[in-house]
């Protein structure tokens, strides 16, 4: 598909035709060659005409888009692109990841010291843990600490239902 | 420490907010050529008139200082055409203060509408006869949109509403670049005529 207008329509009487005009008033400047744009800019017939239409163009502008909540959808075609996708702050990003390293810097330093006083805790207290749930459950306190734990969930349960207030649906 | 980076982020702010000035300004300075056009329009003289030069220049002056006013996702081109459109109806009505002539009028030395369609189709204010005239005026729009043939009310609508360029239009209708331009500008000017026609009865 041809990306410029075919020039048989861009000239009327050695003047720009009025679809120049709009295309001009449009920014769609890319569509037209460039020996027209230079004959509208150094023409004053043609700047005075660019000028109504810009403001022609801008008046239907207002006026099409102040109906538009009233247009069917038929009329309104479905955008592929409705909003102009923002291209990604990939500078920002990688300043902000950047600052981030310099800031966790000393943590990440320590982290290997930190896993190793870790593993020697998690080595002696696990043991010592086992240890003591097992004599808890040789001497048949676990079994009555089972039950008390229920009761406390069941009312706690209880008193969050009836007693916290329900939520509005207006 | 903390200070250098906070220093850092304020610096880092600055580039961006300078970056997307500049190409504020970049984008209002290739609309010097429409403005000047405008100007031009709305004075009746001829671009390399200094009071057009003159209305050009103030108007690039206000897009560019109150540039923070366009709202998120507004296309610049109306909104700098809409300015220029001001400051020459400004320097027109001055223009006439100064030569005491046809004080609060609107027409012009030839004793003509000036501008017509402009102020037809110029912003409504909250004045209930406004509010009347443009619920009239909305209607008109509507019934012309609804009058379009099928290509050129498609066109138009996702060229004004969408904001899709002509060669986008043209790919999504699969129909040639001229089509679409043809389109766009008929549905346009059948709008206007329209809206013409209301102002006239």
């Amino acid at each position: 598909m041809s990306r410029e207008l075919p020039k048989e329509l861009l000239w009327e009487n050695s003047h720009a035709s009025d679809l120049v005009m709009s295309a001009m008033a449009d920014g769609e400047e890319s569509i037209l060659s460039q020996d027209i744009v230079a004959h509208v800019h150094s023409c004053d017939a043609c700047m005075m005409r660019l000028g109504a239409t810009a403001l022609e163009t801008r008046g239907v502008t207002n006026a099409v888009q102040s109906v538009k909540p009233w247009l069917p959808a038929t009329v309104l075609v479905p955008s592929k692109k409705r909003a102009t996708v923002q291209p990604i702050p990939l500078n920002a990003i990688f300043a902000a990841l950047g600052l981030t390293a310099v800031g966790a810097m000393p943590t990440l330093l320590a982290l290997p010291h930190r896993l190793a006083e870790l593993a020697l805790t998690v080595q002696h207290a696990v043991p010592a843990m086992s240890h003591g749930g097992v004599q808890v459950f040789e001497q048949g306190i676990g079994v009555m600490a089972m039950g008390v734990c229920a009761v406390l969930l069941l009312g706690a349960g209880v008193a969050v239902t009836r007693l916290l207030p329900r939520p509005t649906t207006s | 420490m903390l200070a250098s980076l906070s220093h850092f982020s304020l610096s880092f702010a600055a580039v961006l907010e300078k970056r997307k000035e500049d190409a504020f300004a970049q984008e209002a300075a290739a609309l010097r050529p429409l403005v000047r056009a405008v100007a031009a329009s709305i004075m009746r003289e001829p671009v390399s008139h200094p009071d057009v030069e003159d209305c050009t220049n103030e108007t690039l002056r206000r897009a560019l200082e109150g540039s923070e006013r366009l709202r998120e996702g507004e296309a610049i081109r109306p909104w700098v055409v809409g300015i220029a459109r001001h400051v020459a109806l400004d320097a027109l009505r001055g223009r006439k203060r100064a030569r005491s002539r046809d004080a609060g009028s609107d027409r012009n030395d030839d004793g003509e509408l000036m501008a017509p369609l402009v102020e037809r189709l110029a912003d409504p204010g909250d004045d209930p006869f406004e509010r009347v005239a443009k619920a009239r005026r909305d209607a008109t729009v509507r019934e012309a949109i609804d009058s379009l043939p099928d290509g050129q009310r498609k066109a138009l609508t996702m060229f004004h509403l969408e904001g899709l360029g002509y060669q986008e239009i043209a790919e999504r209708l699969e129909v040639p670049l001229g089509t679409v331009a043809t389109w766009v500008m008929r549905g346009r000017k059948a709008i206007a005529s329209a809206v013409e026609d209301l102002a006239r009865e």
